[in-house]
């Protein structure tokens, strides 16, 4: 199959490098006690003092023994894991945004809160929904923004006994997560034997004390709800709201809006359907845009624009409050400006059909192999992602969907979402993107397969996998257990001082 | 249907389209949406602009982003927990290579080592900074911290009063009021002191009780003042049971002592300032540290990275205690947080490994040296800068006689941002006030010259 290796340096902790680690503070305490009381003065402070040379090896030889997305096929189900253009790099690097304090007068950050206005308007456009804040830092931030409006909008409309949120079984974590934070009771409904949301359990959920459902369309299987439209009826037929997660936004930019499927709220991933780097976590940013009925409860400020001049608008008569320092992740939020005026009308409808063009093109290729099962409708094409079942493998074979994920990482491409969703049983989530060729496809069913025939074969091979990476497999239990734990360099050194 | 389209970000060819539709046995991609209801469709263009090449797209920014009035950072006097950084080149540069910036979080660890390492790291050096054992892999921002900081001493003491001492950031006051609002919390701001800038301890005997979750402390404070009796505050606190939340400016805990050995329970505070851009105020880098605590501990929110050991017995770096998480305890997760700022948080682990203990050292001191030269400077012209008696670090208070609108339109066409208008914060005690902070680009020259702004010399 391949060569593939992974540098492995046995690169020590920064604290490990040799380098000075003179007293501290070098000069003489009296200096500071001019300005502070002596008490408090700091004595010691223990980060060594390193050249600038090793520093940067130290760092270029950690991000050698990093996989990413410009390495190769990333298909982390649900996170969207695309190219992340060049030209954004290189714009954001070099247009002075470096020094522009968030407190600056208004008036010196026309151009900055032009492309702003411009964004928030172009994601109005794509999710079909009225107004926008791109304050929230994250996908997450976004929901919970979002279930904030939600639930001011009934205190306000004196409807203070809604207290429940109604979320399927198949939903992220985040959703419910959130939901929680806002105050809410979580009421799960269960997925029927399509994949989708059970109508009628959505029915017997559904009361006076309904806030809202939180849904993501497609929903994490990449399936379809096609029956939104009721869904959104039943909802608002008791005043709930309608919340759009938009997770997978890239599966149907272009082809449908959620403001037309009836959602009163949505929250925009920019890291993933807009091409955003990930950057190891973050930083990510989580728009979230509204119907006309709730703009009063939007985050303050909005960017408004008032005599042709931008204006950070405060006065929103319902507003939930602030929910990030100042106005959000900015640099990501140009980005995906850049993104989308290099994309164009064209290529953000396109993009959404190559990928689920992928999706479905590796579905196909992968469902026949041994050991692989396609839960739910086999006969409803997959949007932007799917989701399979190593259930079947895992019986044959004793190798589960964590040892299959290992091995594929030896073949120099990354694993798929694992466990997620919870409602299939050794899920394989796979999300191609549109960014990948078609090589890289056959290239990635190749792999698998060849996994999937080492398990009936020589299952250890895949049981102790990985073998070409930086590091053998972790012990992930005894890495979180409260007697072997080192969550940080001074835990560490204390226990193994007590030890002493 | 025609499928000589092409975009560049697009992985396939009009060749490839052709065949993968005949291994799909279907005639258009079209078919694969043949599931979204046609009423459902959108069947139309977006409204959105055509396409841009490279070249265009940096013209149109450029001449979008020229109706910007750029200000040098040795201009700039804001501050108020973000500040103009120089950001090394070496950062930059690291931050530069694909496989830190377009990997995502370590799910699988064997392939994600350096990602991991990284914010191994980071978490070592906030966590000698502060003094607490366990630091998070990062918040969004200070303001979101300092909630969530909140909402987890609500679960930890099952108690639903906060104690906000002295002077706090009005946008991160913002950001808790929207995060608490609704969990039927008490928030109880208590004043502070116009001669001192510092909530009197004993107004806290009152106000800290059995009912009490937590008191919450900035150090220093939005008006600059640093309360340097944290250890009463804390013995208060800890009496009654209550947790100690203390926001803080890392750089300032290279010159005090670290908070944990004051037994401070949680610190949260703003990492942009180690070594990450302004970019009108985001991403910026939530900073959160416990005290290392089990019980206080499983309730922390955020991914954490821990050392770990392979089959083979190599040491290496994998996220634990992921059973907090939403992905695994949904509801019932400690929180919602998923993305996070992990680059932010690497930039300032190379930021940190690259100054050392020294460069931390010289760099707060010359902050704190600076902003008592201006303050001198300022009481010279007869200003009372600052209003108040306790030491402060790198930014401070100055009550004028004028508005301060009419002395920033001066700075500004001056080429100066002279500070922020706080007046509506501290009218009742100071009158009309400005906020100004000192940053590292400062020389003697510009603060002389924001002397005669706000003292309105000949010259202006
Ligand atoms: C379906 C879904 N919803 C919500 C989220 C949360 O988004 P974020 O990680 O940006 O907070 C994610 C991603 O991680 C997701 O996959």
């Amino acid at each position: 199959m391949t060569g593939f290796h992974q540098a492995r340096w046995a690169e020590p902790l920064i604290f490990d490098l040799s380098g000075s680690t003179a007293p501290y503070p070098h000069e003489n305490i009296e200096e500071l006690t001019k300005y502070l009381p002596k008490d408090i003065i700091r004595e010691s402070l223990e980060i060594p003092n390193i050249s600038e040379p090793r520093v940067a090896k130290h760092f270029i030889r950690l991000s050698q023994m990093n996989y990413s997305v410009d390495l190769g096929m990333y298909p982390l189900g649900s996170c969207t894991m695309k190219y992340n253009p060049k030209i954004a790099d290189e714009i954001i690097n070099n247009c002075n945004l470096e020094y522009i304090h968030p407190d600056q007068p208004i008036e010196t950050v026309q151009g900055l809160l032009k492309v702003l206005y411009d964004l928030a308007k172009y994601l109005c456009e794509i999710t079909g929904m009225e107004h926008c804040s791109l304050q929230p830092a994250a996908g997450a931030q976004g929901e919970l923004t979002g279930v904030l409006i939600m639930k001011k909008y009934h205190i306000t409309n004196n409807m203070d006994y809604k207290d429940e949120v109604i979320i399927p079984d198949s939903a992220h974590g985040t959703n419910p997560a959130s939901a929680k934070m806002a105050g809410y009771k979580v009421v799960e409904v269960p997925s029927n034997e399509d994949g989708k949301v059970d109508i009628s359990a959505l029915r017997d959920a559904v009361s006076e004390r309904t806030a809202g459902l939180m849904l993501t369309n497609p929903n994490t299987l990449g399936i379809f709800e096609d029956r939104v439209l009721e869904m959104a009826e039943i909802i608002h037929e008791v005043d709930g709201l309608m919340y759009y997660d938009g997770a997978n936004l890239n599966a149907i930019t272009g082809v449908a809006r959620p403001g037309d499927m009836k959602f009163d709220i949505v929250h925009v991933n920019l890291h993933k359907t807009f091409g955003t780097p990930h950057g190891g976590g973050g930083p990510g940013a989580g728009p979230i845009c509204v119907n006309d009925k709730l703009r009063e409860y939007l985050p303050v400020p909005i960017i408004t624009k008032k005599d042709g001049k931008y204006v950070l608008d405060y006065e929103l008569k319902h507003t939930i409050g602030r929910v990030h320092s100042f106005y959000g992740n900015i640099s990501v939020l140009l980005r995906a400006y850049i993104y989308i005026r290099r994309m164009g009308r064209k290529g953000i409808a396109w993009m959404s059909k190559i990928a689920v063009l992928n999706s479905n093109y590796l579905l196909k290729k992968i469902s026949r192999f041994k050991g692989v099962d396609l839960p739910f409708n086999k006969d409803v094409p997959r949007k932007h992602e799917f989701v399979i079942s190593l259930q079947r493998l895992k019986k044959d074979t004793g190798v589960t969907a964590l040892d299959v994920a290992k091995r594929l990482l030896d073949f120099g491409v990354h694993a798929p979402t694992i466990y997620f969703p919870l409602i299939v049983n050794e899920a394989f989530m796979i999300e191609p993107t549109e960014s990948v060729t078609k090589d890289e496809l056959d290239y990635y069913a190749e792999c698998l397969l060849n996994v999937l025939n080492e398990s009936y074969s020589t299952p250890e091979i895949v049981k102790s996998a990985p073998h070409n990476l930086a590091i053998k497999r972790v012990r992930e239990a005894e890495a979180s257990r409260p007697s072997s734990m080192a969550p940080s360099y001074l835990w560490f050194k204390k226990r193994s001082m007590a030890k002493l | 249907m025609e499928y000589d389209y092409f975009h560049k970000y697009l992985g396939l060819s009009h060749e490839d389209i052709i065949s993968m539709l005949k291994f799909l046995e279907i005639n258009n991609i079209e078919e694969l949406f043949s599931d979204i209801p046609n009423i459902l469709k959108l069947n139309k263009d977006l409204d959105l602009p055509d396409e841009m090449d490279e070249k265009e797209l940096k013209r149109l920014i450029t001449s979008i982003l020229a109706e910007n009035i750029t200000i040098p950072p040795n201009k700039i006097f804001l501050g108020g927990g973000v500040y103009p950084v120089h950001v090394p080149a070496i950062v930059k540069s690291i931050l530069g290579r694909s496989e830190f910036l377009t990997s995502y979080t370590p799910y699988q660890p064997e392939i994600s080592q350096g990602v991991l390492q990284a914010l191994y790291e980071y978490q070592s050096l906030i966590s000698i900074l502060t003094g607490l054992e366990v630091v998070n892999a990062s918040m969004y921002d200070w303001g979101s911290s300092a909630a969530e900081a909140l909402l987890m001493s609500i679960r930890y003491t099952r108690k639903k009063k906060i104690v906000i001492l002295g002077p706090v950031s009005p946008n991160r006051l913002e950001v808790i009021k929207t995060y608490i609002w609704p969990h039927n919390i008490r928030l109880v701001q208590l004043d502070w002191d116009k001669d001192t800038g510092l909530t009197p301890i004993e107004d806290m005997y009152n106000q800290v009780d059995e009912d009490t979750a937590a008191i919450y402390i900035e150090v220093p404070s939005y008006i600059g003042s640093v309360e340097t009796n944290i250890e009463e505050i804390v013995k208060i606190a800890h009496n009654k049971g209550a947790l100690v939340i203390m926001g803080v400016d890392p750089l300032f805990l290279s010159l005090i002592k670290p908070p944990g050995d004051f037994g401070v329970d949680i610190v949260v505070g703003e990492g942009q300032v180690l070594g990450n851009p302004l970019n009108y105020g985001g991403p910026l880098l939530g900073i959160f540290a416990v005290r290392g605590d089990m019980k206080l501990i499983r309730q922390m929110p955020g991914r954490v990275i821990g050392m770990a050991n392979t089959l083979d017995g190599k040491r290496c770096y994998t996220m634990i205690m992921q059973t907090r998480e939403q992905h695994i305890r949904r509801e019932n997760a400690t929180s919602n947080i998923c993305t996070n700022e992990a680059l932010t948080a690497i930039a300032s682990a190379i930021y940190i490994s690259l100054l050392g203990a020294d460069g931390l050292y010289s760099l707060s001191k010359s902050l704190i040296e600076r902003s008592h030269i201006l303050a001198e400077f300022l009481c010279k012209r007869g200003f009372q800068a600052p209003p108040y008696t306790s030491p402060y670090f790198r930014e401070f208070i100055v009550p004028l006689e004028i508005n301060p609108a009419i002395i920033i339109k001066r700075g500004l066409e001056a080429g100066y941002i002279v500070g922020k208008d706080i007046t509506s914060i501290v009218k009742s005690k100071y009158g009309y006030s400005l906020h100004i902070s000192i940053n590292e680009f400062h020389r003697e020259k510009e603060l002389k010259e924001l002397v005669e702004l706000l003292a309105g010399g000949d010259k202006y």
